[in-house]
C-alpha cells in the first residue's frame, strides 16, 4: 500500500518587521508651489526697521497726547472708583484705537506695503524672474498678500497694546483697569484684523491694475479722508439729504465704525456719553450730539458710572455693512487674479 | 467706397489672427521648443503692432540654437512668451511637450535677460538661494548650487554685496547662474552678453557653452554680436518683421550661402595678384586691408595647378589658401535684404522720417 501524503502547504514566511514595511507607502513628492518662500521674504521684508519703529512711534503718539490732555481735564482718574475707571480708559481707548490705532495708522501703512505688491516688484524689473519660476502667478500674490498680512496683524497686535499700556500708565489706573482692557482689545484686535485684510486686498488690487505705486498711495489717501472727515462734512453741511438720499450707503465711516461697534457688542461693551458724542460727531453712528451736550456729560455720575446709552443710528444692520465689505474685496481678489493671470509683463 | 474698399491692405491688418487647427499641432515631448503659429499683437487699430506673426519653431533637445534678427524683430517677445511673461495672442508653444506659461513648462526652464534688474536688499548669494528655491530646490541644495555656480563664474568674493551695485558683467553672470541654478533641461538667454566688455563677453560665452555640454542643457539664445553667436549654436533661426526668414545649422548655412570666393595669403601679394589676374580665369579679384587677396573663378582646379607656378616665379611663399567661409553677419545681411530689400535695415529710420512729414502735413492743414 502507498502511503498518500497530504499536500503540503505552502507557507511564505515573512517577519512582522518587513509586513509593516511593505504595507508604508512610499513616501510621496513633496508638492512644491513656492507660496512659503515668497510669503517668508516678503513677511521678512516688510519687518525692516524703516518701517517697523515708525509705526511704532507713531503708534504711541497719538495714545499718549490725548491721555495727556484727558488727566488735564478728568484729574487723577487713579483715585476714582474702579468702574469709572474701567470706563473711562475702556472707552477712550476705544475710540482713539478706532480712529487712529486701527483706523488712520492702520490704513495708511496698509496701504503703503499693500500697494506695492505686484507694482514694485514690475517697476524694479523682478517680476520677469518670478514669472519665469514654476510658480502659478496668484501663488505669487496670494504669497505676497499672507506675509504682508502675518506682518501687519503682528505689528499692529503691538500698536494696540502698546497704545493700551500708554493710556493706562498716563491715566496711573489700577491693574484690573488694563486686564478688562485687554479683554476689550479682542474684539478691537478682530476688527483690525479684518481692515488689514480688506485694505490688502483692495489696495493689492490697485497694485495690479496700475503700474505707478503713487496712485495707490493717493488712493488710500482718498479712502482715509472719505472714511474718516468726509461723512462729518456731510452730515453738517445736507443733514436734511443724508437720510432721505440715504447717503449713509455711500458714508464708508458710519459703514465701519457700524461694524466695529458690531464687533464691540459682541464683548458686551458699553458706551459712555463722550464716546457716543464722538463717534457721533465723527461717523454719525449715534444721534449727533452737536451744540449744548453739558446735559449728556452731567449724567454721567463719576460714582455710579454710565447713566444714559443712546442707540445706535442703525440706518443699516452692520452685518450687511460686513458683508458687503467682505463681498467687495473678495471680487476685488479674484478680479486682480484674473487680470494678473491675463497681464503681459515685460522687462 | 467704403475704408475697407479703399485700403485693403489695412483691413487685412486689422483682421483678427486665424487660429490653428488642432488636428495640425503635433506635440513632441523630445523637442526642447516648439511653436505652432505663436502671435503676439500689440495695441489697436492705427496702433497695431504685430510684434510676432505666427511663427512656427523648433530647437532640438541638446542643441544650442541661436535666435538673430533686427532691432524690433520680436526676438524678446517670443523669448518672454516661451518664458511664459508675455501671453500670445494666438498660437500655442511647447517646452518639452508642456504648454508654456505653466508652471509645468517653467520647471523644465531657466530664463535670463538682457540688463537684469535685482532686488535692492538682497546679496548676490541670497539672491541665488531665493532663485533657486523658487525653482522648486531645497534650501540647502539651493544654498550648495549657489557656492557651486559663484565659484564657477569667479563671483564667490562678491557673494556678500548687493547686486544692484554690480557692473554690468557681473549682472549679467548672475542672471546666467540663476537660470541654470536648477539645471534646467533648457535655458533662454536673451542677449546675455549685451553691455559686456570684449574679455567679459568672450568668458561668458565659454562658460555658457561648457555649462550646456556638462548639464546637458538646450540652449536657446539671442544676440546682437553675431561672430559670438557663430562660435556658440549648432543652429540658427533668423526673424525678422516678426516672422521667420530662416531655419538653418552653421555648416548648412554655409554651404548654401558660400560666395564662391577664395582667399590666398601669401608673401609679395601685389606681384601674386597680378599673375592670378593674368590667367584670365578669376574674376572680382582684390586684396583686403590684411593684404588677403580674395578672388572668385569657376575653373579653382585651373588656379590650384598654375599657383606653384605663380609663387615661384614671384619668390612668394604660401601661407593659407582656402575657400572663404561665409560668416553669419553676412548671412543674416543677405536674407534680410533678399527678403524684404536692401533698406530694410534702415527701415526704422525711413518710419520715423515718414512718420514726422505726416506729422507735418497735418500741422500744415490745420494752420490752412
Amino acid at each position: 500500500m502507498s502511503e498518500i501524503s497530504p499536500p503540503i502547504e505552502k507557507i511564505e514566511f515573512i517577519p512582522v518587521e518587513l509586513l509593516e514595511k511593505k504595507k508604508k507607502k512610499p513616501k510621496k513628492e513633496r508638492r512644491y508651489n513656492g507660496l512659503g518662500i515668497i510669503f517668508q521674504k516678503t513677511f521678512l521684508e516688510l519687518f525692516s526697521l524703516k518701517r517697523v519703529i515708525p509705526y511704532i512711534l507713531l503708534s504711541v503718539i497719538f495714545p499718549f497726547i490725548f491721555s495727556a490732555i484727558l488727566t488735564g481735564t478728568l484729574g487723577n482718574i487713579g483715585v476714582m472708583n474702579l468702574d469709572y475707571q474701567i470706563d473711562i480708559v475702556v472707552n477712550y481707548f476705544t475710540f482713539y484705537a478706532f480712529f487712529w490705532n486701527a483706523g488712520i495708522l492702520l490704513w495708511l501703512f496698509c496701504g503703503l506695503s499693500a500697494t506695492t505688491f505686484i507694482s514694485s516688484e514690475i517697476n524694479q524689473g523682478t517680476m520677469i524672474f518670478l514669472l519665469t519660476k514654476p510658480i502659478r502667478r496668484s501663488t505669487i500674490y496670494i504669497g505676497k498678500y499672507l506675509g504682508y498680512l502675518v506682518n501687519m496683524i503682528i505689528m499692529q497686535f503691538f500698536s494696540l497694546l502698546i497704545a493700551l499700556t500708554t493710556t493706562c500708565t498716563i491715566f496711573r489706573v489700577s491693574r484690573k483697569v488694563f486686564a478688562t482692557g485687554m479683554y476689550y482689545f479682542i474684539p478691537i484686535f478682530l476688527f483690525s484684523i479684518l481692515i488689514i485684510a480688506c485694505v490688502g486686498l483692495i489696495l493689492g488690487f490697485l497694485s495690479i491694475i496700475n503700474k505707478r505705486v503713487v496712485v495707490g498711495v493717493l488712493v488710500n489717501m482718498l479712502l482715509i479722508i472719505t472714511i474718516y472727515f468726509l461723512g462729518i462734512i456731510l452730515r453738517l453741511a445736507i443733514p436734511q439729504f443724508y437720510t432721505t438720499y440715504h447717503l449713509y450707503l455711500l458714508d464708508l465711516g458710519y459703514n465701519l465704525s457700524l461694524i466695529f461697534l458690531f464687533f464691540l457688542s459682541g464683548f458686551g461693551f458699553q458706551p459712555i456719553p463722550t464716546f457716543q458724542k464722538n463717534m457721533g460727531l465723527f461717523f454719525g453712528t449715534y444721534p449727533t450730539m452737536l451744540g449744548d451736550t453739558s446735559k449728556y456729560l452731567d449724567s454721567l455720575d463719576p460714582e455710579n458710572g454710565i447713566t444714559i446709552i443712546s442707540s445706535v443710528n442703525s440706518y443699516i444692520s452692520p452685518i450687511v455693512s460686513l458683508i458687503v465689505l467682505v463681498s467687495i474685496t473678495v471680487f476685488l481678489l479674484i478680479l486682480g487674479l484674473i487680470i494678473l493671470e491675463r497681464k503681459d509683463i515685460s522687462p | 467706397m467704403t475704408y475697407q474698399e479703399n485700403f485693403p491692405e489695412k483691413q487685412q491688418q486689422f483682421a483678427a489672427p486665424p487660429t490653428i487647427a488642432e488636428e495640425e499641432i503635433e506635440v513632441d515631448e523630445s523637442i526642447a521648443i516648439q511653436t505652432f503659429g505663436l502671435k503676439k499683437y500689440f495695441g489697436r487699430g492705427y496702433n497695431l503692432v504685430k510684434a510676432v506673426d505666427g511663427i512656427n519653431l523648433e530647437v532640438k533637445a541638446g542643441e544650442i540654437h541661436g535666435f538673430l534678427g533686427p532691432n524690433g524683430a520680436g526676438k524678446t517677445t517670443t523669448m518672454l512668451m516661451l518664458a511664459g511673461t508675455l501671453r500670445p495672442t494666438a498660437g500655442k508653444g511647447f517646452i518639452f511637450g508642456k504648454p508654456i506659461g505653466t508652471p509645468a513648462a517653467n520647471k523644465l526652464l531657466g530664463v535670463a535677460i538682457a540688463n537684469p534688474q535685482f532686488w535692492k536688499t538682497m546679496s548676490a548669494y541670497k539672491y541665488l538661494v531665493y532663485m533657486g528655491q523658487l525653482a522648486g530646490l531645497r534650501k540647502s541644495l539651493a544654498k550648495e548650487r549657489a557656492k557651486e555656480f559663484m565659484h564657477i563664474l569667479e563671483m564667490t568674493k562678491h557673494g556678500h554685496r548687493l547686486p544692484v551695485a554690480f557692473s554690468t558683467g557681473m549682472k549679467a553672470k548672475l542672471a546666467v547662474a540663476q537660470a541654470l541654478m536648477a539645471h534646467p533641461k533648457i535655458a533662454i538667454l536673451d542677449e546675455s552678453t549685451a553691455g559686456l566688455d570684449p574679455e567679459s563677453r568672450f568668458k561668458l560665452v565659454n562658460t555658457i557653452k561648457e555649462l550646456a555640454q556638462i548639464l546637458n542643457v538646450s540652449i536657446f539664445v539671442s544676440g546682437h554680436i553675431l561672430t559670438e553667436i557663430e562660435k556658440l549654436v549648432s543652429r540658427v533661426t533668423i526673424i525678422v518683421k516678426g516672422k521667420i526668414g530662416l531655419t538653418t545649422t552653421i555648416r548648412e548655412m554655409r554651404k548654401e550661402f558660400s560666395t564662391g570666393q577664395f582667399a590666398l595669403e601669401c608673401t609679395n601679394p601685389q606681384q601674386v595678384m597680378q599673375d592670378l589676374f593674368n590667367l584670365g580665369v578669376t574674376s572680382q579679384i582684390f586684396m583686403d586691408h590684411n593684404d588677403v587677396i580674395i578672388f572668385q573663378s569657376e575653373f579653382i582646379d585651373y588656379v590650384y595647378a598654375q599657383l606653384p607656378e605663380i609663387l615661384r616665379r614671384n619668390g612668394s611663399s604660401l601661407m593659407r589658401f582656402a575657400p572663404l567661409e561665409v560668416t553669419l553677419e553676412e548671412v543674416f545681411i543677405n536674407v534680410i535684404s533678399k527678403r524684404y530689400g536692401a533698406d530694410f535695415l534702415f527701415e526704422e529710420e525711413r518710419l520715423f522720417e515718414e512718420r514726422l512729414s505726416r506729422k507735418a502735413r497735418r500741422g500744415l492743414k490745420k494752420w490752412r
